[in-house]
């Protein structure tokens, strides 16, 4: 076989493999031109019958035919397993722009996320958190806070009753944990107690007879209103904005002395809202509960979850943190 | 308390704009709740003497009402609703173009009757609440005077919020000597008094020592009259309504001075004389409001020589009351003890000016200053002239005495972190009419018997922020004085509820109350921690379980046309004490999780506990497929997760039939055979009586033992990853359909022993192959050697063992 007839293989084979459509016909095509059938394998068996300088020749032609035709068979093929693969693939096209069919996580009620959020900047300061029960005997919820029994707190106008013989209430704020912290734990101590708490107050947009409360107590040697201070703008800054200032204004709480409402700077008539109050332990209190006040001095104070949340969201109507509506819940 | 700037301003310089002031008393502890100014915007108004008056010839409700002006302006006529006037009464008559709030006056026609103007009521002057009669004033006012010459309308009137410990804030003295204290300025001297007479008045006897002072004098020829209409606007401006100028006088100086007075009719006094006692209970009397009150043991009481008289420092008695016959006055100023009048007032629920004040402490020395203050006021207004006075005293009461208080400046600049020497600390106090003594740091301070308050160095510390400023007080981060943070347990609470959350459900927080019936999920029980005072009949005890607020809350989202919903809330229940629901706690985890008042009273079991609810809606957000329901399996998921973050060992599943639960489709959650949860789907009754789908599922876990489990303690440690080849090994178990896939799976896995890594149910079977009740089980085990990779011998020895142990249930292999 001389170069020209390997040259009319070449030609006519290449034609054939770049002509295959499908898997088969290129299959076909292989077998007619690579195959052991094949002009260019007879070609090979006949090589033995040649001078050795014209075998080394034709046989280098024949071995570059038979690797240029390998390789021309293996890009057809590719070419359509490629097609093929594209074809498939666009068959099996979805339409993913639509809603993701599988149930989304649920989600922290509003009310959690903004307790949370306040416990955690205050176990960043360096306390630790304590809970107690909500129905609570009335010694730990007055008594030992320096609210005497005829104060006009206990009465049933304020404070919901279990058992009014013998003084169980629901705890009308988180203080009683304070309590059952100092009696149990020695000074140095800081903690804050979240939780539910209760009043006698009907529903409204404004009046909840369950709310939630994050009280927080520091008694420890050498504590001081500045260190109130400090504490409630970390607080405050932290929740409300790095901008912010504390005002604290004389008021009155059985269980501090001096006491303080506390507003932090905001975008109101005055340039203040009243966020929370707070105090100096009173010493009567820390004496009630086991420590010695001449040695230990403290201070306390309640932040409002409800308000904070209704605050910094933008709700309106405290109903709405309880009636559970699936809008509302979606939103935060 | 509500402060009229101008008699504020009588007693105290004020150099301030009025929002100044504002901002220096609610920065001071004289909280600022508004500022109004009642009467503003009325012009126009002048006093006029009525004529004649005849009734309207078309309405029997209607007068027609000739008056004047006198001084020759001619007669008016003017039409008018009210009847409380008669000839020769001198009224306010808004003319025509005058000005009332809200209303510009015309000449109009009522049923055919031209009414030039109108008659005022006190109301419409912002004299007074009265809106059904006239405001018919006195001599003091002269017809033709133009209103807003006699007094002034419309001036500004401070109302404040009083602290409990602040009963001096209940006058306008007490608040004016406050603000000078506050802003450093002068109180102007005290409103003229009568001097006392020296004549000796009514015997008084004090037989208890719950009176300080108690002061009465008497006092002749009163005539009771309308008052004059400085005092009616002075009255109506802190909310007092006028009665007569006799009744007026004395709350008129409770206003300016703080010390609630009382008139008797001296006739009316029996043997005019009076002891002031306890009462041995069950005596009555007719107080003031013509209700009959029955006295308690402790209640204070004035009594004359035929027994109670008067309420003491809460309300007097109808008996021995003023009336317009009056002319003989005891005027009696007293002071009690706080405590007896808060007990008194609050049982009988009521609550007088007097007993606001008195509950708060009144100045102990101030009642004689406030009778006289009275008695000169009787003559200007009522011509009374006093002629006797009694003043007595007791001094045993704790309540009385302010005493000396010693304090170390040092510990008082330490607390309040304000560099304050001793002196600076004693002039503040001075300020507030502490008499103070320095010596060296210590201070011995002498409070004013006014401040009832400054008992203590703290109430000093307080006193020394409060005056110098509490915007003094720097802001100074407290040293770390323990390490901070959550507790394991806190941390595995918030992790169980991420888990929770994870699964899909939504949390909520629901008012823990509940009525009569309340949906029972893990222990029923018809026990209840009942409120003594519930706020509604349908929220008349705390809730024993989550599962109704959680049902509650689909229901109302269902009524908006929700397809689905899940929802999760994490709370505490409320159980009575003796609940079996706490043994079986005990049982789970010990009595760790109880909650106990002083001295050990047991107070109601509150366990943290995991409520969980579904319906519908397993399809995802914004997609609409009324097939994809929530199962069973949704609650179960959740609890087996929950199991298993706690380190738990898997909750063990027993199908069960309790009331409003599918029977078929509900099973109690186990741990080491106590019951501690439940889960399944509503009973189709229960559903539909709650308006909710059949398919709606609910499930309810109690807290406390996972979270007082293993994880809330100990460390999770890190299992040992084998790298050979896992061989896998398919088993079909032909079972009686009684026997639970719980049981099958628990004893194929036993029997596969420690080579078995993984156990799965992949299939159900049932059909005619079967024997009648049967079905398959498939069940898929991966198998894993640590040591070397597993043989096909190893998996037949499996199956042998699988094939023996299943026997054991009456269950066998299928081949």
């Amino acid at each position: 076989m001389d170069a020209q007839e390997i040259e009319a293989l070449r030609r006519a084979a290449l034609a054939d493999l770049a002509a295959a459509a499908d898997p088969d016909a290129l299959e076909q095509a292989r077998v007619a031109h690579l195959g052991r059938r094949s002009p260019l394998a007879a070609a090979q068996k006949e090589l033995g019958a040649l001078d050795a300088d014209e075998r080394r020749r034709v046989g280098a032609l024949l071995n570059a035919l038979k690797g240029d035709l390998t390789t021309a068979h293996a890009e057809r093929r590719d070419e359509l397993g490629a097609a093929a693969l594209r074809e498939r693939l666009e068959a099996e096209r979805l339409d993913l722009t639509g809603p993701a069919r599988r149930p989304r996580p649920g989600r922290p009620h509003l009310l959690t996320q903004v307790e949370h959020e306040i416990v955690d900047v205050f176990t960043g300061l360096g306390f630790r958190v304590a809970e107690g029960p909500e129905v609570e005997s009335g010694r730990y919820n007055f008594d030992l806070l320096n609210i005497p029994p005829e104060h006009p707190a206990r009465g049933t106008m304020d404070t919901i009753y279990v058992d009014e013989t013998a003084d169980v209430v629901l705890r009308t704020h988180t203080s009683p944990v304070q309590v059952r912290t100092m009696l149990t734990q020695e000074p140095p101590l800081a903690v804050v107690c979240p939780g539910r708490v209760y009043r006698a107050d009907a529903v409204d947009a404004t009046h909840s007879p369950v709310f939630t409360q994050v009280e927080g107590l520091l008694v420890a040697e050498g504590v001081s209103m500045a260190h109130l201070r400090g504490t409630l703008l970390a607080f405050a800054r932290a929740l409300f904005g790095d901008d912010r200032e504390v005002r604290l204004r004389p008021s009155f709480f059985p269980f501090t002395e001096p006491s303080a409402e506390v507003d932090v700077s905001y975008a109101s008539a005055s340039g203040w809202l009243e966020i929370l109050g707070a105090g100096m332990v009173d010493p009567a209190v820390l004496t009630a509960c086991g420590i010695d006040p001449e040695r230990y001095s403290g201070f306390a104070f309640g932040i409002g979850v409800e308000r904070v949340a209704m605050l910094r969201h933008g709700v309106t109507d405290i109903r709405d943190l309880y009636d559970a509506d699936a809008r509302f819940l979606a939103a935060f | 308390m509500r402060l009229p700037l101008s008699w504020l301003t009588s007693m105290v310089d004020l150099d301030l704009p009025l929002d100044v002031l504002v901002e220096r008393m609610s920065a001071s502890g004289l909280e600022v709740e508004g500022v109004t100014r009642p009467g503003d915007g009325v012009r126009g108004v002048r006093a006029a003497r009525v004529l004649h008056h005849e009734p309207h010839p078309d309405a029997d409700s209607l007068r027609l009402v000739d008056v004047t002006g006198e001084g020759g302006d001619g007669i008016v006529r003017v039409v008018c609703g009210a009847a409380n006037f008669d000839v020769g009464d001198v009224v306010l008559h808004a003319t025509v173009g005058a000005e009332l709030p809200g209303m510009r006056l015309e000449a109009r026609t009522i049923r055919g009757q031209v009414s030039q103007g109108m008659l005022a009521s006190p109301r419409e002057l912002g004299l007074g609440d009265d809106h059904q009669g006239l405001l018919v004033v006195g001599a003091d006012v002269v017809p033709g005077a133009q209103l807003d010459e006699v007094v002034p309308l419309g001036e500004p009137v401070i109302e404040i919020a009083v602290q409990p410990d602040r009963g001096d804030h209940l006058s306008v003295r007490g608040v004016a000597r406050d603000l000078a204290a506050v802003l450093g300025t002068d109180l102007r001297p005290a409103p003229e008094g009568a001097a006392a007479p020296a004549a000796a008045g009514v015997p008084v006897t004090l037989d208890t020592a719950g009176v300080g002072a108690f002061v009465a004098w008497t006092l002749e020829d009163a005539v009771p009259r309308p008052s004059p209409l400085w005092v009616r606007m002075r009255l109506a401006q802190c909310g007092v309504r006028s009665i007569d100028s006799v009744v007026d006088v004395t709350n008129l100086v409770m206003l300016e001075l703080g010390q609630p007075l009382h008139a008797f009719d001296l006739d009316r006094v029996v043997g005019e004389r009076l002891t002031v006692r306890e009462a041995t209970g069950g005596e009555r009397l007719d107080t003031l409001d013509g209700s009959e009150r029955t006295l308690e043991r402790g209640d204070l009481v004035i009594d004359d020589a035929d027994g109670p008289a008067s309420l003491a420092g809460v309300m007097g008695g109808a008996r021995t009351e003023v009336h317009a016959g009056t002319r003989r006055i005891l005027l009696e100023g007293a002071v009690w003890d706080p405590a007896a009048i808060r007990r008194t007032s609050r049982r009988l629920g009521l609550v007088s000016e007097a007993s606001t004040r008195f509950e708060r402490r009144v100045d102990p020395d101030g009642a004689a200053e406030a009778v006289a203050r009275a008695a000169h006021l009787l003559g200007v207004t009522s011509g009374a002239r006093a002629t006797a006075a009694t003043s007595t005293a007791r001094t045993e009461g704790a309540w009385l005495t302010g005493g000396t208080v010693t304090a170390s400046a040092r510990r008082i600049a330490d607390l309040l972190a304000l560099d304050l020497p001793a002196a600076d600390q004693a002039a503040l106090l001075e300020r507030a009419g502490c008499t103070v003594a320095v010596d060296g740091d210590g201070l011995t301070v002498t409070p004013p018997s006014w401040r009832g308050d400054l008992a203590r160095p703290a109430d000093l510390a307080e006193e020394v922020a409060r005056l110098h400023g509490y915007d003094h007080v720097p802001s100074e981060l407290p040293p770390l004085v323990r390490r901070g943070g959550l507790d394991g347990r806190q941390r595995l609470e918030r992790d169980l509820r991420a888990a929770v959350l994870a699964h899909g459900f939504d949390e909520i927080v629901t008012r823990p109350f509940v009525g009569e019936d309340a949906f029972a999920g893990v222990h029923p029980t018809p026990g209840r921690v009942l409120l003594a005072n519930p706020l509604a009949q349908d929220a008349a005890a705390m809730r024993p379980g989550l599962l109704d607020g959680l049902l509650a809350t689909l229901r109302r989202n269902r009524g908006q046309g929700r397809a689905g919903m899940a929802v999760a809330e994490l709370g505490r229940i409320h159980r009575p004490v003796g609940d079996p629901l706490g043994d079986a706690l005990d049982a789970a985890v010990g009595a760790t999780w109880r909650w106990q008042g002083p001295d050990g009273l047991p107070l109601p079991l509150q366990p943290r506990t995991l409520g969980l609810a579904a319906y519908g809606g397993a399809g995802g957000e914004g997609w609409a497929d009324d097939d994809a329901l929530r199962t069973v399996e949704d609650v179960l998921a959740v609890c087996d997760e929950l199991a298993r973050r706690s380190h738990l060992p898997a909750l063990t599943r027993r199908p069960v039939e309790r009331d409003g639960w599918h029977p078929g489709r509900t099973v109690l959650l186990e741990l080491d055979g106590v019951e501690i949860g439940i889960a399944g789907q509503l009973h189709p009754r229960t559903a539909d009586a709650w308006d909710l789908p059949e398919r709606t599922v609910a499930g309810e876990l109690l807290l406390e033992p996972l979270l007082r489990g293993p994880a809330g303690s100990t460390l999770a440690t890190a299992p040992a990853l084998v790298r050979h080849p896992a061989v896998f090994v398919d088993v079909a178990v032909v079972a009686p359909e009684a026997l639970a896939v719980a049981d099958i799976m628990a004893t194929v896995g036993e029997a596969a022993g420690a080579l078995l890594e993984d156990l799965r149910w992949f299939d159900e079977f049932r059909g005619d192959q079967l024997p009648d009740g049967h079905r398959s089980i498939g069940l898929r085990l991966r198998l894993q050697d640590p040591d070397r990779q597993l043989q096909d011998a190893d998996a037949d020895a499996v199956l042998t063992r699988i094939a023996t142990a299943v026997a054991t249930l009456g269950a066998s292999l299928r081949t």
